[in-house]
């Protein structure tokens, strides 16, 4: 079997796309890993929400795209924020395992609920026209996917500088480090962390509407999936670590799409399995991961 | 008065480790608590500074009760700990564990105090870019008073300074302490080190089993047979 030039450069574009939707929700894992210790099921719900609030204000009440898009946001934004009010806070200082449980309850909560208001069929997922234009440049790619790639990169450039100059992307990381020093030199822990939520709760909406606009339907139980690899992500490039979670992410999209491209037709259907082989793989030689030393963002 | 207690009970659990405490202190002092191990000094120290709370008892800081107050409310009305063991965010630079003392304060005031504690401490804007684990011992402790002292605070509270550093450092230690005093900050100061304790402070408070068993001055403190014989042999 020969795979041209202009082929494997089409799925390494493609491997990248995906990659950037993982990459992103294994950032937002990460960092909530880092400050609570909590392995955050409840993310993949985000990825449903925010496709749904985009769906019903972009489709339905027809508002303008960016407006809708911001709002989308927003709104993952704000059930971050109660999602740590009302679902994390009392629990502070509890096992990982009952943060865990409590993750995974929320996640099926609003799975359910979402089944119940939005009903349990797919819905087609409609974007501006401009979205969809494709373009060839030796490769074939739709506007879409340029704007997953761009705004994956500026989401995670701007958020370098935020946990390296700002005072609460610094305050994160203390926290992720100790803390009960955090809050001995004066940190607002409680805020810190309401922002970790915010922060990753927004840009887990925003990939909802990745992934519903890269595929063109959304389901109550889209979030699922997207948001397991993403645990994937975070676990195979070094739990803790937010280079590694992206490295991870990276990592699961390309392979996913290789998977797809390059092995005989019949195999697609093993590409999450092939994901979660090489996490027991990855488990077995490195348990900390490939760029994990130690726990701390 | 800057700081009183009154009948200060605080606990691990069920058991008090300090009982009915009733200190208090005057701007501009420094004061030291010295005790045995276990006698409750750093225990005095975290309940002080928030990080424990009270379980009876109260603690007044410029006239105000401050009892149930949280720590990271208490570093903006002025009241910093330098806890033992000096708990620096050792993989954050220097300069980011400054910021983090500084939490309460924007940017622009930030700023301005970096320059301050620069000026303080020479030594760790030479490494304001170092990773704060990788500093001598004596640095970071330099680097924990910066971090406390950056907050700008009228009292400091220091845990056993010189716990773990080669007595040529304790001597640079203790400089610095002096140089923070003449600053005009108010210290209570926890040490194992009586001599060095003695020798700065303007009073003294010794703590027993929890209890407050002596104070003075510390010329009427060396004068106490019982002091003597525990610490000066």
């Amino acid at each position: 079997m020969f795979f041209g030039t202009s082929y494997i450069l089409q799925q390494l574009f493609n491997g990248i796309v995906l990659g950037s939707i993982y990459a992103l929700l294994a950032l937002g894992m990460a960092i909530i890993y880092g400050i609570l210790g909590l392995i955050n099921f409840a993310h993949g719900a985000l990825i449903t929400m925010g496709a749904f609030c985009f769906y019903f204000i972009f489709s339905d009440l027809e508002w303008p795209f960016w407006i809708t898009l911001l709002l989308a946001i927003s709104f993952g934004g704000l059930i971050g924020y109660l999602l740590e009010l009302i679902g994390y806070r009392k629990l502070r200082g509890s096992s990982g395992l009952s943060l865990l449980i409590t993750s995974l309850g929320i996640y099926i909560f609003v799975e359910n609920l979402a089944k119940l208001i939005v009903s349990p069929q797919p819905y087609a997922f409609n974007v501006p026209n401009f979205l969809n234009q494709i373009i060839n440049f030796y490769i074939t790619f739709r506007v879409i996917d340029l704007f997953i790639i761009a705004a994956s990169i500026f989401i995670m450039s701007i958020f370098a500088i935020f946990i390296k100059k700002n005072k609460v992307g610094i305050a994160m990381r203390g926290i992720s480090e100790n803390v009960e020093t955090a809050k001995l030199v004066g940190i607002n822990v409680d805020q810190v962390i309401v922002w970790t939520f915010v922060v990753a709760s927004s840009i887990a909406a925003l990939t909802g509407f990745m992934w519903g606009a890269k595929y063109g339907q959304i389901g109550y139980d889209m979030g699922f999936m997207p948001g397991v690899i993403a645990f994937v992500a975070v676990v195979i490039g070094g739990i803790g670590s937010i280079p590694g979670s992206l490295v991870g992410g990276f990592l699961i999209g390309l392979i996913q799409t290789f998977v797809v491209s390059f092995l005989p037709t019949g195999w697609s259907i093993y590409r999450d399995a092939i994901v979660f082989t090489l996490l027991i793989i990855v488990l077995l030689i490195k348990p900390s991961g490939v760029l994990g030393r130690r726990e701390s963002i | 008065m800057l700081l009183q207690t009154k009948n200060l009970e605080i606990c691990y659990g069920k058991i008090p480790a300090v009982r009915n405490l009733t200190i208090g202190l005057e701007k501009g002092q420094i004061i030291a608590l010295i005790g045995s191990n276990g006698a409750g000094k750093s225990t005095t120290l975290k309940g002080l500074a928030g990080v424990l709370t009270p379980s009876k008892g109260q603690v007044y800081y410029e006239e105000k009760e401050i009892t149930k107050l949280p720590s990271n409310q208490r570093v903006p009305l002025g009241i910093a700990l330098v806890p033992e063991g000096r708990q620096l965010f050792s993989t954050l630079t220097v300069k980011e564990n400054l910021r983090l003392g500084a939490y309460h304060f924007g940017e622009l005031e930030f700023n301005k105090r970096l320059e301050e504690i620069y000026e303080l401490f020479p030594i760790i804007k030479e490494r304001e870019n170092q990773i704060a684990g990788t500093l001598s011992g004596g640095e970071q402790q330099m680097l924990a008073f910066g971090r406390a002292i950056i907050s700008n605070p009228r009292l400091l509270l220091l845990d056993e300074p010189s716990l773990g550093l080669a007595p040529l450092i304790i001597k640079e230690v203790y400089r610095m302490i002096e140089k923070i005093k003449n600053t005009g900050i108010t210290i209570i100061l926890v040490e194992q080190n009586i001599e060095i304790a003695f020798e700065i402070t303007n009073y003294i408070y010794v703590l027993e089993a929890g209890e407050l068993s002596i104070q003075g001055s510390p010329s009427e403190i060396i004068k106490n047979n019982e002091i003597k014989k525990a610490y000066f042999g």
